[in-house]
């Protein structure tokens, strides 16, 4: 899993492995993100998905060996 | 035309992209770093582009604008890393037969862009910096 811009700050570090159990869907791996990095929990309600080059719903299957992107709300422009 | 730029990036360059002897309009969105916010100082912006995700990003709204509008070309710049104040942050141009599709697909890009696509910009104050997120 991978954080990127403000919770790649708050969080210290730019990502994270964690343990989400056998074909897990994104939302299983946020959670499991909450639990690794209790301070990025408040944030992560509002982060979205993406998976190479696409954004992924909550209820997705995050495919094997696949980096995760945690995209916080965007501010280009 | 769909890039991430690191260095100056040059308006002209959108434009010259989507010529097009078709089209009789061409409307542009220029980006610069406004130096203050809330009536505090900003010294300069610090971007940073998940590059894979923004471009597929800057795909799609060129996909749609050609859908919706009926425009005949798309170019999607925008800076990463460090741009002061005054600098140019993002260009957009699109070509279309007549201008009000021109004028309504561009301003349909940049709300997109801001909206959808991955990249973020970090506020350096004087006195400390934030990112922002969301807007």
């Amino acid at each position: 899993m991978r954080l990127h811009a403000g919770l790649k700050e708050r969080a210290g570090r730019a990502s994270f492995a964690v343990e989400a159990g056998d074909a897990p869907v994104v939302a299983a791996v946020r959670d499991a993100l909450a639990r690794a990095c209790p301070v990025l929990a408040p944030s992560l309600p509002a982060c979205r998905w993406a998976v190479h080059d696409a954004f992924v719903a909550a209820d997705a299957p995050v495919p094997e060996g696949a980096a995760l992107d945690c995209v916080p709300p965007v501010s280009g422009g | 035309m769909y890039r991430i730029v690191e260095g100056d990036l040059d308006p002209g360059a959108a434009l010259a992209a989507v010529k097009d002897p078709s089209c009789g309009a061409v409307a542009a969105f220029v980006g610069t770093v406004r130096g203050e916010r809330d009536g505090r100082r900003v010294l300069r912006l610090e971007y940073e582009v998940l590059e894979p995700l923004a471009l597929a990003e800057f795909a799609r709204i060129g996909e749609a604008l050609r859908a919706r509008h009926g425009v005949a070309g798309v170019a999607i710049l925008h800076r990463r890393g460090v741009v002061p104040v005054g600098g140019v942050s993002v260009a957009i141009a699109v070509a279309a037969p007549h201008r009000a599709a021109a004028l309504a697909a561009c301003a349909e890009a940049i709300e997109r862009l801001k909206r959808d696509a991955a990249i973020w910009k970090k506020e350096v104050y004087p006195d400390g910096h934030r990112w922002l997120e969301g807007s």
